[in-house]
């Protein structure tokens, strides 16, 4: 009830700004032009392969082709893309929502004023999020509709398209986190907002840059499991054949991508672990700010409260 | 709204040390239930400090803090539920109005719908707000600012409410009608702790003046009310008025028309008997009584 009451109140001041009407605006636009681009391509050069059905899959034991893979999969690649399009606007957009919150709430006393009132620390944390998860939706949700570009030219499996934006949407609650907790270090927005890109760029290529050196260590193995952690590869990875064959005209001495973890006898598919990985991580790090935010955490007194004898 | 047994507030040896610099140092202050305590002091002597411990908002580096008798450390939840807290910065959102914001503190309080409203509808009438309560604070005057956030601080009808310089850049109307609320909430049995840079701005309402500088508390000073006696003079005042400052025990006689007031004389006998003597000396008078002058408080 207190959450919910704290939610509307961030969510009113968030629609009375003028940030979430902007972003959702050009969101709208720049997806309309994207499909623009697209639809002129496709006068030019057709990804329609000669001689190859439209359900064509490569064969895993071979190495095709690229533009014959990429003719074949061309709904896959094309969702690919809008979804990685898509994963760039959560990325640029969310720590904007997400970075001042608390910095401003700090600087103008809202903040004391809220814990003040009896708010629970989780709670405004909780909130904060929400509060930028929603415009941020609203923003991914203005290009969504984009996606369904990729039906135009053959589509993909619902399975594959459903696993795809799970992984999205996780991933830009990951974003928001991360603009959250750089909110409640960080002492200026422009810090906050600064930290959140230095921290979600390492998310994007830290797990690909790791994967890389362990490869050239020789550490192939590894290389492969780290790789799989990355938000780029989770995207890729709902599409098995198309990740397969990418890796293999892409990168011929690469070893195949990991596309199953072995959980005891459940074989649980690279993207769903990073779901969940994403999302543990994001519930982490809206604790982190709630630590962070509250004077009296009990991790924060704890070595006071021991000194007087206190418990909680 | 019931507070454990013991003072209102109780610090025993608080210190607050940030970035390297100490903000409070070995603070010990009692402040009984229903008293109203100024802590009194120049910029940057650690009242805003001071306020924000016993508000659960800062951590002490040591010493303990309880507040309606419960450990501030271990339950800062308990303790927020017992105060009202008006912070130096008022912390209002610009976008929204004074009803949204109070509707917002009492929900957080927990009040149920009804008494949501019926919350909102008294504060906006104490604190004079009614007329404003659908504009966004952004449009609001400093001392309209000041009084949402204290109609904030007491949506919930908490027993001790803590204010950090609430007059402060205030007009003397505003800041007349903001004293006003305090006096009010004094007589309602609240326990009031009060920071001000001047204490003439707050000698109103406080029975206590605890003077903090540089982090450490000076000796409590208790303010008591001073009488002022006031006399109406037939006639000529200058005899009354140069007979009154010969008199022994009479202090700071002032005279305004066929007014003179003075103070001194602590009971109504003594009193009296200077009235006798007044009229013994040929001076003849149309009235006579006294009136309390605000604590601390200089003529008016």
């Amino acid at each position: 009830m207190r959450l919910l009451s704290l939610v509307r109140w961030e969510l009113v001041l968030t629609v009375r700004g003028l940030a979430t009407h902007l972003a959702v605006t050009l969101m709208s636009l720049a997806s309309v032009g994207l499909v623009g681009v697209g639809i002129f391509v496709l006068n030019l050069w057709s990804p329609f392969p000669t001689g190859q059905s439209i359900g064509f899959r490569p064969d895993a034991a071979g190495t095709p082709q690229l533009s014959s893979l990429l003719g074949a999969h061309r709904g896959g690649v094309a969702f690919l893309v809008l979804l990685l399009w898509l994963l760039l606007v959560a990325t640029l957009v969310g720590p904007a929502f997400g970075a001042g919150a608390i910095v401003r709430d700090r600087r103008s006393g809202r903040l004391d004023r809220v814990l003040a009132d009896a708010s629970r620390a989780d709670a405004v944390a909780i909130a904060k999020l929400l509060a930028s998860l929603i415009p941020l939706g609203i923003v991914l949700a203005a290009g969504g509709p984009s996606t369904s570009f990729a039906w135009l030219i053959g589509g993909l499996a619902t399975r594959e398209a459903m696993a795809g934006v799970a992984v999205l949407l996780v991933a830009a609650v990951l974003v928001a986190a991360i603009g959250l907790v750089c909110s409640a270090i960080a002492t200026t927005e422009v810090g906050a907002l600064v930290a959140s890109y230095f921290v979600i760029g390492g998310l994007f290529l830290g797990p690909l840059v790791a994967g890389v050196g362990l490869a050239l260590a020789g550490s192939r193995t590894a290389a492969v499991s780290v790789v799989s952690f990355d938000p780029l590869v989770a995207l890729l990875s709902v599409q098995t054949s198309l990740t397969v064959g990418l890796t293999r005209a892409l990168l011929v001495d690469w070893p195949n991508p990991r596309l199953f973890w072995l959980v005891g006898r459940v074989r649980v598919p690279v993207w769903a672990a990073d779901v969940l990985v994403y999302a543990l991580l994001a519930a982490a790090l809206v604790w982190l700010t709630s630590v962070v935010i509250e004077p009296l955490h009990p991790i924060k007194t704890w070595r006071l409260r021991r000194a007087q004898g206190v418990s909680r | 709204m019931s507070a454990a047994a013991g003072p209102a507030i109780e610090l025993r040896g608080v210190t607050v040390r940030q970035g390297g610099r100490t903000l409070l140092e070995a603070v010990d202050l009692t402040l009984e239930t229903g008293r109203t305590c100024a802590v009194v002091g120049s910029n940057g002597s650690g009242k805003s400090a001071l306020l924000r411990v016993v508000a659960t908002l800062c951590r002490p580096s040591a010493g303990s803090v309880r507040v309606g008798g419960f450990d501030a450390l271990a339950r800062p939840d308990q303790v927020r539920r017992l105060i009202g807290y008006v912070p130096d910065e008022a912390g209002l959102a610009e976008r929204l109005t004074p009803r949204e914001h109070l509707g917002m503190v009492a929900a957080q309080h927990g009040l149920g719908r009804a008494d949501r409203r019926a919350a909102t509808e008294s504060m906006l009438e104490l604190v004079d707000l009614v007329a404003h309560d659908g504009r966004y604070v952004a449009t609001l005057s400093r001392g309209q600012r000041r009084r949402l956030a204290l109609a904030m601080a007491l949506v919930h009808d908490p027993p001790i409410i803590l204010l950090d310089e609430p007059v402060a850049g205030v007009d003397d109307v505003g800041r007349g009608e903001l004293l006003s609320v305090l006096v009010e909430l004094r007589s309602m049995e609240k326990t009031l702790l009060i920071a001000s840079q001047s204490q003439a701005d707050v000698a109103d309402v406080c029975d206590v003046v605890a003077p903090l500088s540089a982090g450490h508390l000076l000796p409590l000073t208790k303010q008591e009310a001073a009488v002022l006696t006031w006399l109406e003079v037939l006639g000529d005042p200058d005899p009354a008025v140069r007979a009154l400052r010969e008199r022994p025990g009479v202090e700071d006689v002032r005279q305004d028309g066929s007014f003179v007031t003075f103070q001194g004389p602590s009971s109504a006998e003594e009193r009296s008997q200077v009235a006798e003597w007044l009229v013994a000396h040929a001076v003849h008078l149309s009235g006579f009584g006294t009136t309390t002058l605000p604590a601390g408080g200089d003529h008016p």
